[in-house]
């Protein structure tokens, strides 16, 4: 399973996606929107997707991930459109016969996910204001706020 | 002399021209996220000398755009939906080129 798409993330369908026989273990990781970071609150993120060439690196990071560790399943849902604190942008689950891959595939596509996926995120904070984030771009290498 | 002589004459085939060295071509290019935020457009044309790269691209929008230039330095090139590194040679007619600025996904 790897999808965009702007309706809720329903978490219990990736679990669905990634049950196995062979698989002892599966984990499941959440990115929601966060209120504080810092000083700084957000209201909600907006997100946008190259869709096209997002869907096919999110394929390609799923294929990478099952050369790389020993997992069986990988499945990856992110959310575009905008996305209130508390809702989940992204999720997804991983399935293997033991718990320490599936941990470490989990976080190794996590990682390349916000490195080099064709999606971007636009932070609302309550007064009104919108700030697309762009983290090579911004003074503080740290600003990523609102999410995962 | 044919009229079909005349017409090559004037108007070479679109396929000669690319095959020139440094026959410039106009092409498309998608735009996204705080780029295109800063423009009010998600496509803008760049004319590109060919054979190209996706540096000279990224170049040729900070020149051609210059209120791209600050977010196109710091940005990649997608040819055909797949990232090009800066200095890979790209010839031929482009179809679907997009600068990709720093993503921010998760």
């Amino acid at each position: 399973m790897i999808r965009i798409q702007t309706q809720p993330i329903d978490v219990d369908a990736l679990l669905t996606a990634v049950a196995d026989d062979d698989c002892g273990a599966s984990v499941l990781f959440t990115g929601q929107t966060r209120r504080w970071t810092g000083e700084t609150e957000t209201s909600s993120l907006f997100y946008e997707a190259f869709e096209k060439m997002a869907i096919a690196q999110l394929e390609e990071l799923a294929a990478a991930a099952k050369r790389r560790f020993p997992i069986k399943q990988v499945a990856i849902v992110h959310r575009v459109g905008e996305v209130e604190v508390g809702e989940l942008s992204v999720a997804l689950a991983v399935g293997s016969p033991h718990r320490d891959a599936a941990f470490a595939a989990a976080a190794w596509l996590m990682d390349e996910l916000k490195r080099d996926v064709a999606i971007w995120k636009r932070e609302h904070s309550p007064a009104g204001d919108r700030q697309w984030v762009h983290p090579q771009l911004d003074a503080d290498a740290a600003i990523d706020g609102g999410s995962s | 002399m044919s009229q079909r002589s005349i017409t090559r004459m004037r108007k070479p085939p679109a396929a000669s021209i690319a095959e020139q060295p440094n026959a410039s071509q106009i092409v498309r290019v998608q735009i996204f996220a705080g780029a295109a935020e800063a423009i009010d457009r998600t496509e803008i044309e760049v004319s590109l000398a060919m054979p190209t790269s996706g540096a000279a691209i990224l170049r040729a929008i900070g020149q051609q755009h210059p209120e791209l230039n600050s977010i196109a330095v710091r940005s990649r090139i997608a040819v055909d939906q797949r990232f090009v590194s800066g200095d890979d040679r790209l010839d031929g007619p482009l179809a679907s080129v997009a600068m990709i600025p720093p993503v921010s996904g998760g």
